[in-house]
């Protein structure tokens, strides 16, 4: 590999020092990377947990919904949605995980209670109420995995960027510095022999 | 003392009808069939002339059901109409309680500002005339105090008599429910062993409402003093004396309180309670009691059969086939298993 870099002692002690400079680079790098991973593999245990809930919640409340409009029927479910004023809303936030901001899903109504579904309760129907509290959960569980979905997507974005980074640091930016820097060291002891060799010379004659 | 109609006429002409409903064997068979061959189905039941009204706006089981409805309402309007005198008033006792169903959605399409054209698509289809001054009130009226007012018969407005401009919606339709069966009480109270019989039929509807609606408010963490606040007057298995126990009561307490009664299975409704938890839902409760509640109701079948009973067995078992049939439709939509469909048929 051709060097271009001038063999002088500044620039071999300026070398040295961003050498050094790389390799705690490399060392927190290396570290960055083995923390994400290690809070990606507890995320991850977590989404697998959560992704499994969510199934069954899901299948729970679309068996409650079933049985709710064939037992009452479509037209009394649509009645009773009728009286809901309260909307679900999601708002995202950004928060930092070991410097990668990630989403953070916060929700309000996304479970109403039974009062805040507005319907009276005495001539209420147990199978539309379950179904209502159902898809509450539902609704609840979904945005905790999309949040944790975002997260481990841009942790997994982040893994692999630092890995790349140290990958690079490690098999190309140190070497290639090392290289450089015993380069400048070989030249500088051959100046320094050829100096030698001329001061003999100089002196023979 | 029935007056200004022969009941004999109306009861035949009652028990005329209910032989042409479908027997409960022909509906498990339905459970088999595909939503396509059971939408061909219902249409040569007897609800043919409302799907085809409703065929140009909807498709598969949202037709059945639109069809299914207002095929009911016709059929109830054509019972009152030859049932006059204090046998239509009777009988209106058990058809009442759908015009208090319409009462409630004109509430909630009033305070949420729904739009009119939306109701009228099909939770109060303008195909159905009797709709029409449910609609005119959505449409002129902007706040539920003014909906009351503007109800248009007078037994609604009385429902609200207690309420304040501040009441919140479901104020008003806890007051719908308790008007609904405290009328009810009211227009069955004079003597007469049919009249005895419809009597208890309301009460015991009274007692199942206000069973599952404790158990249900114990599920969802209320108050006992909301608990109190929603049991409706008029049962026997809790009555008035009872209302402070029952609201206090745990669901054991509750079972225990039922025990007092001669004529109420505890053990069996504690068996339903049971499976109710396990299941965390109160699906076997509300088919225990429904299933009771039947029982009372075929009874009127062959008990007094110069009365409103014949005519009310009628119309419950006109209201259970259109339930059946939108429960095998729906259900069968929603891919719900046929042993679930099956067990849900009454």
């Amino acid at each position: 590999m051709a060097l271009d870099i001038k063999p002088t002692r500044s620039e071999l002690i300026n070398l040295k020092r961003r050498i050094k400079q790389t390799q705690n680079g490399y060392k927190l790098l290396k570290m960055k990377r083995d923390g994400l991973f290690f809070e990606f593999r507890t995320l991850l245990a977590e989404m697998i947990k959560a992704k499994q809930e969510l199934t069954e919640v899901y299948r729970s409340a679309k068996q409650r919904i079933g049985l709710a409009i064939a037992i009452e029927g479509g037209l009394k479910v649509q009645a009773v949605a009728l009286a809901v004023s309260s909307k679900p809303e999601v708002d995202v936030k950004v928060r930092n995980i070991m410097g990668v901001n990630v989403p953070s899903v916060f929700g309000s109504d996304l479970n109403p209670s039974f009062e805040q579904r507005g319907i009276g309760f005495i001539g209420s129907s147990p199978y539309v109420d379950e179904a209502a509290e159902a898809y509450g959960n539902l609704v609840e569980k979904i945005t905790r995995a999309a949040e944790m979905e975002a997260t481990l997507k841009r942790m997994l974005e982040e893994i692999e960027a630092t890995k790349r980074r140290v990958n690079a640091l490690e098999y190309k930016v140190i070497p290639e510095m090392e290289e450089a820097r015993d380069f400048i060291q070989l030249r500088l002891e051959e100046m320094e022999r050829e100096e030698t060799f001329r001061l003999k010379r100089f002196k023979n004659k | 003392m029935l007056s200004g109609v022969n009941p004999a006429e109306a009861a035949t002409r009652a028990k005329s009808r209910r032989g042409s409903l479908i027997d409960s064997t022909r509906m498990r068979q339905l459970i088999q069939q595909t939503p396509e061959q059971l939408t061909a189905t219902v249409a040569d039941s007897g609800y043919r002339v409302e799907m085809d009204l409703y065929a140009g706006r909807f498709t598969g089981a949202e037709l059945v059901e639109v069809a299914l409805s207002h095929n009911l309402g016709r059929e109830i309007n054509s019972v009152l109409g030859f049932c006059g005198g204090n046998l239509g008033d009777q009988v209106r006792v058990f058809a009442a309680r759908f015009g208090y169903a319409n009462a409630k959605i004109v509430l909630r399409a009033v305070f949420n500002e729904v739009d009119v054209d939306e109701v009228a698509h099909n939770l109060l289809p303008v195909e159905n005339e009797d709709n029409g001054i449910w609609l005119e009130i959505i449409k002129n009226n902007s706040t539920l105090h003014e909906a009351a007012g503007n109800m248009r018969e007078k037994q609604y407005r009385g429902a609200f008599k207690s309420l304040l401009e501040e009441s919140t919606l479901s104020d008003y339709e806890d007051a719908l429910d308790r008007h609904y069966y405290s009328n009810a009480l009211k227009a069955v109270s004079g003597k007469g062993a049919a009249l005895g019989v419809l009597r208890s039929f309301l009460k015991s509807e009274i007692d199942h409402r206000n069973l599952l609606n404790l158990i249900q408010g114990a599920a969802i963490g209320m108050t006992s003093e909301d608990r109190l606040s929603r049991l409706i007057i008029g049962g026997s298995l809790i009555p008035k004396s009872q209302f402070i126990a029952a609201s206090n009561a745990d669901l054991d307490g509750i079972v225990d309180l039922m025990r007092r009664s001669t004529r109420f299975d505890a053990s069996a409704f504690e068996e339903a309670l049971e499976k109710s938890k396990e299941m965390f839902s109160l699906d076997p409760v509300v088919l225990w009691l429904q299933s009771n509640q039947q029982a009372v109701l075929s009874r009127m079948s062959y008990l007094h059969p110069v009365s409103a009973l014949p005519i009310i067995h009628y119309l419950s078992s006109k209201v259970q086939e259109v339930a059946n049939l939108r429960l095998i439709v729906r259900g069968r939509e929603a891919g719900l298993e046929p042993g679930l469909l099956e067990a849900h048929i009454l």
